[in-house]
């Protein structure tokens, strides 16, 4: 039977891996940085419901995903159930670098998002 | 052995990793890979599409390839040659049918494998499942051994 480590986290310091939260006027921005895997999507999703479950929902959810260097398919979906999530009353956006711009094309995501190439230009965007 | 020696008997070598098909040991299953495609001077985006590629993979065995309560075992096999890569990850279990999944993550993983490998090939046995994904070269990448 193969050996098993059972803290990968520590073998890869996943304290590089996380996200934060910030008002920006009527807006919250998400920025999420690292590796996105089944371990530390939870941490995504858990964000994003805090940001949407909010007292007063925000009229903007920036998701900043330029600092991300790996997305797996669980992310991928924790971004579908961000948009479902949002609905009517909140406008998601996300900022993504080349590769998560390459996967989300790849998969026919790109469609299904308002993409932008940083936090501060998805802040810009008019009202659509 | 120098660190340059190092490098290029390293990148000789295919990667043979044996594990648990659990989240955990998949994920240093990645990360091994990780080491590898360094090691080997993949770069961009085929070293960011055999990573992904092959985690879900490795991640569509840990939950699906095991009924609930057996922890099975998964096998990773990378092999760089001139003018391709090719990856087999390899099960002994039975991939629960589609009907019995009923979240979306199982067949978003498979569609990404199949975007992101030039060739992908599931061939379920009675004794596992292999999947098999092949990316081929257009320009040497190995730090080559003359």
């Amino acid at each position: 039977m193969p050996a098993s480590d059972p803290d990968p986290e520590r073998a890869r310091g996943a304290g590089e891996t996380g996200v934060s939260l910030r008002r920006e006027g009527s807006a919250v921005v998400l920025t999420a940085r690292g590796e996105f895997d089944v371990l530390t999507t939870p941490q995504l999703q858990a964000a994003v419901r805090e940001a949407l479950h909010d007292q007063n929902p925000p009229d903007v959810l920036v998701i900043d995903l330029t600092a991300v260097r790996f997305f797996a398919s669980i992310a991928l979906s924790a971004l579908a159930e961000a948009r479902q999530a949002a609905g009517e009353h909140t406008t998601l956006r996300l900022a993504v670098e080349h590769s998560l711009d390459r996967t989300l094309r790849l998969v026919g995501l790109d469609q299904q998002f308002a993409l932008y190439s940083s936090a501060a230009e998805a802040l810009a965007a008019e009202e659509t | 052995m120098s660190p340059a020696a190092n490098r290029v008997a390293a990148a000789n070598f295919d990667l043979r990793a044996h594990r648990l098909a659990r989240t955990h040991d998949v994920a240093l299953m990645r990360y091994a890979l990780a080491d590898w495609i360094r090691a080997h001077g993949l770069t961009g985006d085929l070293a960011h599409d055999v990573e992904l590629a092959t985690y879900e993979a490795l991640i569509n065995t840990a939950n699906h390839a095991y009924p609930a309560g057996v922890v099975g075992t998964v096998e990773l096999h990378a092999h760089h040659q001139h003018d391709l890569i090719r990856i087999t990850v390899t099960d002994h279990g039975r991939w629960e049918p589609p009907a019995a999944d009923p979240g979306r993550l199982r067949g978003r993983g498979l569609n990404l494998i199949r975007a992101l490998a030039d060739h992908t090939i599931l061939a379920p046995t009675d004794v596992g499942t292999t999947v098999t994904m092949t990316w081929y070269l257009t320009l040497p990448e190995t730090l080559g051994t003359s």
